[in-house]
């Protein structure tokens, strides 16, 4: 195997490391994790093993037969018919189109929909819309059909929702009312998704996806995990994902709770424990890529946080990965060479039920 | 997901379940005739085969698990 071998920044870029870089920057990857998480770094086999994945010659990496995961979806779908702001390429067709394609000619394990916004703020107003077209495609599709969006919480501050906008109260050091605005949207939110989910699961629905749990913060977290414990007392059968969006939830309000411990600075070990309690039937470890490390840094950090969160989880652990996920470098396509790896890693090493 | 199941003990119950070895999950040459076999849906368009809430049907059946839109489209049906 020749010394020098090509690899990826987290940016995308492709490089030359040398095979003692490579195990250099794994083991700083996994000793980032270890720390910041309090969690056990990856074994020295582990690491040897996630070394001899990164340093395959080959464009695509791959499991064994037998080591396959599922892999469910924030609304792939949708990459046929949107936009580059979507990660789309704009081939004019319907989202049942879109859907029964993703589903037959890409074989998938399982298929979703959402607003194209993916968000819920904006499903609520259209609700009949979104259960109608839900519906239909049900009706078509073999395999499970979720319907998902993101809580977003950041659409319910000003000007676009009700609520004062924390990120001008703030700085101008009015914390108080910060939070205050945060509890005020985070109740809407909660009310939202629970009217969302109930709405969707008297029309059949098969799963739930609440994707990228906490990206306005900790209320943003709370109104989620409030969200599933209410519809699981109504609608017990309806399955439902939460997924995070980051390897730790951020204290934007810094003391909402959950089940007695707060939800601020929670790494994906804690964060799952919440999301089972709360009721969730499979959880979404989100580990963001640092654009400034190579991806074997970077991946090495995701199988460290998502073995802890399978080892800590009773519940199916799918892992997120995407573009600046999970290991992926953000960029706008994001390779294959880097998305195999990724995903061979975090099935042999991280141990996780689906991607 | 309606139970829970971590990723190797759902595929051994599916496997129990279709009659089929766990690595046969993923081996396209014995699920093909099983899927066809069982009415639980192929991946080529097979004219007449069952698909979509058909399928469904017969998987929830099989699986022995709720699908929520099976569930509903049994009850339309007074099934």
């Amino acid at each position: 195997m020749s010394d020098k071998i090509l690899i990826r920044m987290g940016d995308g870029e492709r490089i030359y490391l040398s095979a003692q870089d490579i195990r250099d920057d794994i083991l700083e990857g996994t000793r980032d994790a270890a720390r910041r998480g309090k969690i056990p770094e990856m074994t020295k086999e582990e690491q040897e093993r996630l070394f001899e994945i990164m340093a395959q010659p080959s464009r695509t990496v791959s499991v064994c037969p037998g080591e396959e995961v599922i892999v469910t979806d924030d609304g792939s779908s949708m990459s046929f018919y949107s936009g580059q702001d979507g990660g789309g390429v704009g081939v004019p067709m319907s989202r049942m189109q879109a859907i029964l394609a993703y589903e037959r000619a890409c074989a998938a394990d399982t298929v979703s929909m959402g607003h194209s916004d993916y968000s819920y703020k904006p499903v609520k107003p259209i609700i009949n819309f979104e259960m109608n077209e839900y519906y239909n495609t049900s009706m078509v599709t073999t395999v499970p059909f979720f319907y998902g969006a993101q809580p977003n919480m950041g659409l319910y501050y000003q000007p676009d929702g009700p609520c004062p906008n924390p990120a001008e109260l703030m700085p101008a050091g009015k914390i108080k009312e910060a939070r205050e605005a945060q509890e005020q949207a985070c109740e809407y939110l909660e009310k939202d998704l629970v009217f969302v989910g109930k709405k969707m699961a008297g029309i059949g629905c098969e799963g739930l996806n609440f994707d990228t749990c906490g990206s306005a913060g900790d209320a943003d977290f709370l109104a989620a995990l409030l969200a599933i414990e209410e519809l699981k007392k109504d609608v017990p059968h309806l399955p439902i994902i939460m997924g995070s969006s980051g390897e730790f939830v951020l204290g934007m309000h810094g003391a909402v709770k959950y089940d007695g411990k707060r939800l601020a600075g929670m790494y994906p070990h804690d964060q799952v424990k919440v999301a089972e309690t709360a009721g969730a039937d499979i959880f979404g470890v989100a580990v963001n890529s640092n654009t400034s490390q190579s991806t074997a840094w970077n991946l090495a950090r995701a199988v460290t946080f998502c073995k802890a969160a399978v080892d800590a989880a009773k519940i199916p652990v799918h892992a997120n990965v995407g573009m600046g996920v999970g290991g992926v470098p953000m960029m706008e396509q994001p390779p294959i060479d880097s998305v195999s790896r990724v995903s061979t890693a975090l099935a042999q090493l991280g141990k996780i039920d689906g991607l | 997901m309606t139970r829970r199941m971590k990723i190797d003990e759902a595929k051994r119950y599916v496997a129990q379940k279709l009659g089929v070895k766990v690595l046969d999950l993923t081996n396209e040459e014995v699920m093909r005739s099983v899927r066809e076999d069982l009415g639980i849906g192929v991946i080529t368009s097979v004219a007449g085969s069952p698909k979509g809430i058909r399928a469904k049907m017969r998987i929830a059946d099989l699986l022995e698990i709720p699908i929520n839109s099976v569930e509903l489209f049994k009850k339309g049906m007074g099934v």
